[in-house]
């Protein structure tokens, strides 16, 4: 624990030694940079909003001195504060400044600074004045001060954290890799811990510290195993920094536990980040001296990757977790400022908002502050979707109305969706609060992967020897939606004793046909099993419309014949166009009107439909769209728009469908009067 | 060769009068237009047909938590304003609303699929046809995707009563998700789906890299595809992955979900595939001569359903059926040429070669770990059921006619029958 004191001063220390070491220019423009990107990552991201500013007023001032002044804060062509901060993070996140114009992006940075489309121009002008040589600047930094390779390994360690994908399956695959390779006596034992660590980030969604520590202590341990066997320099130290981080760890845990205060806690999570950070540095540095001093153990440089990635995911978890505990405790203090405020508007302790240029002074957990940004990116999302929907329109995909979420507007939903979809995107909105960049949307995985054997967790590190490569393959298409587990989802299977259950004889289903009363061959026509439509007939006019129904009528009078009381059961007399006999023209021009008027609000129908036809019943109802209407939309469509023909949707064509216009340009006026005679020629024939 | 298989068919004239509102896309009514059409053709007299029983709430609540099948009860248009934080809960409202009889609706093609399972159980057929059921997008507690109670679950559950394994095949263009949710965890029942996957397309699921957890692990498989596969890639994909699975599993019996939103020109699909290409899967499946169940599913665009249904229904009764419709109350629908067969659908086909192939190495790769699994006992109940290899077409026919020596078909073989609707041949053209 002493150890981990020291490291917090340090750490202390080292914060202010950040802001001047901006202020100076110093060397350490690379350290400055990274602690930019790897505090980005968690919510502190405001706090290092104000270190952002900071560092931008100094260094434009620098620059002022041999250029023009450059005002702030910045306001954009139609008078709207434009954010440097999100402006600079989201070009860094595209790729910088050529890579975004490259790409064609400015339309999108401005949509997310929240300015819009109009905006773009002084969007892409307000970066080069202000923020693309700061930009410059902290990159040209970077690699002119550190050392090729450092700068590389840096680089990675970067990219890994920016990436979010480092999680415990990494190490877990690493130390497996390592027992198996070098320490195949103690498989089980790091086995052990590899299980417990993956077992505790399955259960550790609930922001469970202690368990992500237990997790990050038990693949250390695993990696310790082989540290021990293989008794190195680098290896000893290289264990020390991890037990170093495990300590602080374990330290901000338990300070976190009898901490309620929720500024002072945001403070030491910022300490540990920062001192996480150093001590990966300290590592590398450590690692790559080494290296330099023993290029020729091969094995060496194996291992510090290894560490490299081990203490790496330990800092992760350690932002991860510290994450979500923030997270649900400034949410809860959130919502219950946004209830209190919503319930007593005139309230004077809410006082006023303050213009958004200081929000800066003050501080970030702000109830109103994270009130706001949560209202951003629920926004922010709801657009995301409204594009995704429009670009499914453009490409004439069809799917089920429950994709278009933006339907869906009321909190209820959008809560469900939340905590049953296990949606990227609900996972994203749920932490949107905190700003979080959207890369941070993969969280520690769901799925345990305890049924791995160890020939396949061999047959995974061959695969995974590349580094490089294990980012890909976490990073490879997150999947849209995962399967959700637990006694929720899953049914119920018992298991099989072989001894068959006997299941209820009771329901067989009541058999209709052949008829059970019927013992004697019931008369059946003489049609054939399978026999399609004649090609010919003796009608006079054989294909129009009066020999067609005659043919229909025909057939509908055998198989009544053949059915018997089953024609019945079976709502055989309710099928047809003939259904339309019993509604009067004026309830037929009512039904058009209703479906017409309704067809955009689908869940008001059957009110309105009751409040119309009182006196009708559902049946009827239901059977006179299903058998009239649409019919009659069809066959309208088949001769208007025969190319267009889809009787399904309810939108289209209603106004024309069976009016006076549609109707009467298709039939001939002596046509109509078969469908309306024609079951009662079918009538009198029975 | 002709059906000597005993096939019940479930309808209750009472499925079809259901409306989910103006613009909902499932309209149940293709049920009555499928039934239309199978009488129209005569197929009626070659199978027993049955009305099902209305599933009680008790045997819902197999699967489904009580308090769900309780609200679904209970909740009418008329009342649906007062329980809002329920009907979110439950999901139900855009895409599941709430119409005038849904739980009757739920009853009867949840019993229709129970009973199926019965029959089938109590070997008094062996291939059991429900069009009404296949809704397998319904979750535990929710439902999801138009369904509401998820009749396969249920037949399953019962089939797992009188079988070791039960083997679930799904063709509709969407994922089985509820099904193979509801039974991820266990190698009892393993789920085979083929649906479009990406582009946030309907439910999000069906990765192939979903393969199970737990016991479950490997029992879970699925095909994700692109838009516009045509059928000779289907039916290849299908064919060899569903024999190397029946193979490898040794199910007792086998669920069907024939979902018609694979068709061409479905109105929410987006596959190619033609009645013949869709017909092809069945006409496999039920080659492998297990207790079959046979379900609808998604379907979008009526008439194709009817005809694909009815058509389904001809080769599982081993009837070719003419291309010409014959007259019917709804042959409207099917102007202007009145013909079963559909047109060819216009979406360009997405799924490369290689891309087939990868998915295809995928799912065979993870087959292998079943074949060494301790956790199922495949000894226990020996197969009951010949393996037909479909790349043999110089399998003497003669041959197989012998393994059905129980029959007890409805109608005997030399009525009713021309020369030319001998079906052989068809079991040589795979």
């Amino acid at each position: 624990m002493e150890g981990w004191s020291n490291l917090r001063d340090e750490s202390g220390l080292r914060e202010v030694k950040i802001i001047q070491d901006c202020e100076r220019k110093k060397e350490a423009a690379s350290d400055h940079d990274f602690s930019l990107v790897e505090c980005g990552f968690d919510e502190c991201k405001n706090r290092l909003r104000g270190l952002f500013n900071d560092v931008l007023v100094n260094f434009l001032r620098e620059r002022s001195v041999n250029k023009c002044i450059r005002p702030l804060p910045v306001l954009c062509a139609n008078d709207e504060l434009v954010d440097l901060f999100k402006l600079f993070w989201v070009v860094r996140k595209l790729g910088g400044y050529d890579s975004t114009s490259r790409k064609n992006l400015w339309g999108f940075v401005a949509e997310e600074c929240g300015l819009g489309f109009g905006a773009v121009a002084s969007v892409k002008l307000i970066y080069v004045k202000y923020l693309n040589e700061l930009d410059h600047w902290l990159w040209q930094g970077y690699s002119d001060s550190i050392e090729d390779r450092f700068a590389k390994n840096l680089d990675e360690l970067v990219d890994e954290l920016r990436k979010g994908s480092a999680d415990l399956m990494e190490v877990q695959r690493k130390v497996e890799k390592e027992d198996v390779k070098r320490v195949k006596s103690k498989f089980d034992k790091s086995r052990n811990a590899t299980d417990r660590s993956k077992r505790s980030v399955h259960y550790s969604s609930g922001a469970n510290i202690n368990e992500v520590h237990d997790s990050s202590e038990g693949c250390v341990d695993g990696g310790e195993k082989f540290y021990l066997d293989s008794d190195n320099d680098l290896v000893s130290s290289a264990k020390q920094v991890i037990q170093k981080v495990i300590k602080e760890v374990n330290g901000f845990s338990k300070e976190k536990t009898c901490d309620d205060d929720n500024k002072t806690c945001s403070q030491n999570e910022n300490d540990v980040s920062l001192s996480a950070e150093k001590v990966i540095e300290k590592a590398i540095i450590n690692l790559h001296d080494i290296k330099v001093d023993t290029p020729e153990q091969g094995f060496d440089v194996q291992s510090s990757g290894n560490v490299m990635l081990s203490t790496r995911n330990a800092v992760d978890k350690v932002v991860d977790s510290r994450k979500r505990k923030r997270e649900s405790s400034s949410l809860s203090a959130m919502l219950s400022w946004v209830k209190n405020t919503a319930k007593h508007p005139d309230d004077l302790s809410i006082g006023r908002l303050p213009e958004c240029s200081k929000w800066k002074h003050h501080g970030n957990q702000e109830p109103w502050f994270l009130a706001l940004l949560a209202r951003e990116a629920r926004l922010i999302k709801r657009d995301a979707n409204l594009k995704v929907e429009s670009s499914f329109q453009q490409k004439k995909l069809r799917m089920h109305p429950s994709m278009y979420e933006e339907d869906v507007l009321n909190h209820q939903s959008v809560e469900k969706s939340r905590c049953s979809q296990r949606l990227p995107v609900a996972k994203c909105q749920s932490c949107s609060c905190c700003n979080l960049p959207p890369h941070c949307k993969i969280a520690v995985p769901q799925k345990t992967e305890q049924g791995y054997s160890a020939k396949e967790s061999l047959l995974l590190n061959v695969e995974d020897s590349d580094r490089n490569k294990i980012d890909h393959i976490s990073m490879d298409d997150p999947p849209e939606r995962e399967v959700c587990v637990g006694p929720e989802f899953q049914a119920e299977v018992p298991e099989w004793t072989g001894v068959i259950v006997e299941s209820d004889p009771k329901w067989l289903g009541k058999q209709m046909w052949p008829p059970e009363d019927v013992k004697d061959e019931p008369v059946f026509g003489l049609d054939r099993i399978g026999k399609g439509r004649p090609n010919a007939c003796d009608c006079p006019f054989p294909g129009n419309v009066e020999c067609i129904r005659f043919h229909i009528a025909e057939k509908r009078l055998k198989l009544k014949r053949e059915l018997g009381l089953l024609f019945y059961k079976w709502r055989f007399d309710h099928m047809g166009e003939e259904v339309s006999l019993s509604w009067t023209a004026e309830h037929e021009r009512k039904f058009k009107d209703m479906i017409r008027l309704n067809s955009a609000s689908t869940n008001k129908f059957w009110s309105n439909a009751f409040r119309i036809f009182p006196s009708t019943t559902r049946d009827k109802l239901v059977s006179y769209y299903f058998n009239v209407f649409l019919v009659r939309r069809r066959s309208y469509q088949n001769r208007v728009t025969p190319k267009d023909v889809d009787s399904d949707d309810d939108e289209r064509e209603c106004g024309l469908i069976g009016d006076s216009f549609g109707y009467k340009a298709i039939y001939v006026p002596e046509s109509r009067l078969p469908i309306c005679f024609e079951n009662k020629q079918c009538a009198e024939l029975d | 060769m002709r059906s000597k298989d005993r096939i019940s068919y479930f309808y209750d004239g009472d499925v079809g009068n259901v409306y989910f509102g103006p613009n909902h896309p499932m309209k149940p009514h293709r049920l009555c237009m499928t039934h239309h059409l199978v009488l129209a053709y005569q197929l009626h007299k070659k199978m027993e047909i049955y009305r099902p029983h209305k599933a009680y709430p008790v045997e819902l609540a197999q699967f489904h938590s009580a308090d769900y099948v309780e609200f679904l009860h209970r909740i009418t248009p008329s009342t649906e304003h007062l329980f809002p934080n329920e009907l979110a809960k439950y999901n139900l409202g855009e895409d599941c609303p709430v119409f005038e009889n849904l739980f009757e609706f739920c009853q009867i093609y949840a019993g229709g699929t129970i009973d199926a399972a019965h029959r089938l159980n109590n070997e008094l057929c062996d291939i059991a046809i429900n069009w009404a059921g296949g809704l397998h997008h319904a979750k535990k507690c929710e439902a999801s995707g138009f369904c509401y109670i998820n009749d396969l679950v249920l037949g399953i559950l019962e089939l797992l009563k009188h079988h070791a394994r039960v083997l679930y095949i799904d063709i509709d263009v969407h994922h089985g998700d509820g099904v193979e949710e509801a039974f991820y965890f266990t190698n009892r029942v393993m789920t085979v789906s083929f649906h479009k996957y990406g582009d946030m397309f309907f439910p999000g699921t069906g990765d192939v890299k979903e393969i199970g957890e737990r016991e479950g692990k490997f029992y879970a498989i699925n095909v994700p595809l692109k838009d516009g596969i045509d059928d000779n890639s289907f039916t290849r994909l299908f064919k060899t992955i569903i024999s190397k699975v029946v193979e490898t599993y040794l199910p007792g019996a086998i669920v069907l979900q024939c979902g018609a939103d694979s068709l061409a020109g479905d109105r929410l699909g987006c596959f190619n595939l033609s009645i013949d290409g869709h017909a092809e899967c069945v006409r496999f499946v039920k080659k492998f001569n297990l207790p079959l169940l046979i379900t609808g599913g998604g379907g979008y665009t009526k008439e194709n359903v009817a005809r694909c249904w009815a058509f389904e229904t001809g080769v599982l009764l081993d009837t070719e059926l003419p291309n010409e419709i014959p007259e019917n109350d709804y042959i409207k629908f099917f102007e202007p040429d009145y013909s079963l067969k559909i047109p060819g659908g216009h979406i360009e086909n997405l799924n490369s070669k290689s891309y087939l192939g990868t998915i295809k190495m995928n799912v065979l790769e993870n087959l292998r770990y079943i074949q060494h699994a301790p956790g199922v006992q495949m000894q226990e109940v020996p197969p009951d059921f010949y393996l037909p290899d479909f790349d043999e077409d110089e399998q003497n026919p003669d041959e197989r006619m012998d393994q059905h020596t129980q029959d007890k078909q409805i109608q005997r073989d030399d009525e009713y029958y021309d020369g030319d609707n001998d079906n052989d041949h068809n079991m040589e053209d795979m």
